[in-house]
């Protein structure tokens, strides 16, 4: 999560100054980044997502209101986007080809191979979100346990009651502990093999 | 056999239950294995979430990265005035099309038309002004001998257009012009009291002419 994004600086990119907009890119675009490819397990489509995020925000920065507090505001952005993207590939998927459990997974950072271990397992971890949860349910649980907002933070970017927030994470919560409990005890009795 | 509690082992393990069943689902967890064993894989499964939310995804190509947002942006306002641009192309196409040619003609020629109409009529009218001012400037430049003879030829001019002698009266604006022409009407019209009325009309040059109007009821 990003933490300080001065307000001289937003006031400056609401007054249109591209300058300045390319310092907000540069400090919130990691995070923006992490969170669409959390979201949509595609390292192309997160890079997609998170300059399609940027765009509008810049396109709406007149209508943000300085009350709030602007990160909220901006995973608010990125969130819609990355729910887009993928309301929009699964509805490809249905019509052009059968979900292919390896065929999205495209890692490019190959500098370091522990790296490289460390996202493909976090990808399809992800995998297994985006085949197991609703996209609402996935927002939550990536936003909560993942990005560590609060049920209150995430209630607000998500425009989802309290109530509807807690119900979600604890439905992700035990469809995914489901998931790894029955993937480690099938490596288990693989390895006893 | 599965504990009936094991149930609500998820909703503790989270923290989600009130105070008084949180208290007591940590007691049962002591005391039943089934329970403690299901909690167990619960925190297990949660550290395996918790690896995860650990991996840093880098955000390849950073600079690159920012710079074609920055190009999206610049596009999108020039694809603004673009926008525009198209627009007045397709205004063009749309006023080049045989069928739009034709009716803009045509209302042109209708607008011209009436433009021209009026404008014709208020030349007219203008003439009709310019001629009655005229002949008032005749009227008060000329000795009084002069002036009835000049609205004497108005007068049969005006009987010869068939046009309403007093209509023409009340066009001319100075008060002696109207009452001599309505003497010369009189005269015309009733030859035999003309002196006496000429004689009238000669005391009372002042009169105004609604006192003369009286006379041509007789």
């Amino acid at each position: 999560m990003p933490t300080n994004i001065s307000q001289h600086l937003i006031e400056s990119v609401k007054n249109g100054d591209r300058k300045a907009f390319g310092q907000m890119i540069d400090q919130c675009g990691q995070f923006v980044y992490a969170l669409a490819l959390k979201m949509t397990g595609n390292t192309d489509d997160a890079r997609d997502v998170a300059q399609e995020c940027f765009v509008k925000v810049w396109q709406h920065m007149k209508s943000y209101n300085s009350n709030y507090k602007f990160t909220t505001w901006l995973y608010k952005v990125a969130m819609n986007a990355s729910l887009d993207r993928l309301r929009k590939t699964s509805r490809e998927r249905k019509i052009f080809r059968p979900l292919n459990d390896r065929q999205d997974m495209m890692i490019v950072s190959n500098v370091d191979p522990a790296q490289r271990y460390e996202e493909e397992q976090l990808m399809e971890f992800i995998h297994l979100l985006s085949r197991n949860l609703s996209p609402r349910q996935q927002a939550v649980f990536v936003l909560h346990d993942l990005e560590d907002f609060s049920q209150e933070e995430v209630s607000a970017i998500l425009d989802m009651p309290k109530n509807r927030v807690k119900s979600n994470l604890f439905y992700a919560r035990k469809a995914i502990r489901q998931k790894l409990q029955l993937i480690e005890a099938t490596k288990t009795t693989s390895h006893e093999m | 056999m599965k504990c009936k509690k094991s149930d609500h082992i998820e909703a503790y393990h989270d923290g989600m239950l009130d105070g008084k069943q949180q208290k007591l689902m940590k007691d049962h967890i002591k005391i039943c294995e089934d329970c403690q064993a299901s909690f167990e894989e619960l925190t297990q499964a949660d550290m395996v979430i918790a690896k995860f939310k650990m991996v840093k995804m880098e955000l390849p190509n950073a600079r690159e990265f920012r710079n074609e947002i920055l190009q999206k942006i610049a596009v999108n306002q020039r694809s603004k005035v673009m926008d525009f641009n198209l627009f007045l192309d397709n205004l063009l196409l749309f006023l080049l099309k045989p069928a739009t040619k034709v009716a803009f003609i045509t209302a042109a020629i209708v607008i011209l038309g009436i433009f021209g109409y009026q404008q014709y009529h208020l030349v007219e009218k203008m003439d009709a002004l310019t001629l009655r001012l005229e002949n008032n400037m005749i009227m008060s430049e000329n000795s009084r001998a002069d002036r009835i003879e000049i609205l004497s030829k108005y007068q049969l001019k005006a009987q010869a257009n068939d046009e309403n002698i007093d209509q023409l009266v009340r066009d001319f604006v100075s008060l002696d012009v109207r009452y001599k022409v309505l003497v010369k009407a009189l005269k015309s019209k009733y030859p035999d009291v003309y002196d006496d009325l000429s004689q009238i009309i000669d005391e009372n040059a002042t009169t105004p002419p609604q006192k003369l109007k009286s006379y041509e009821n007789l």
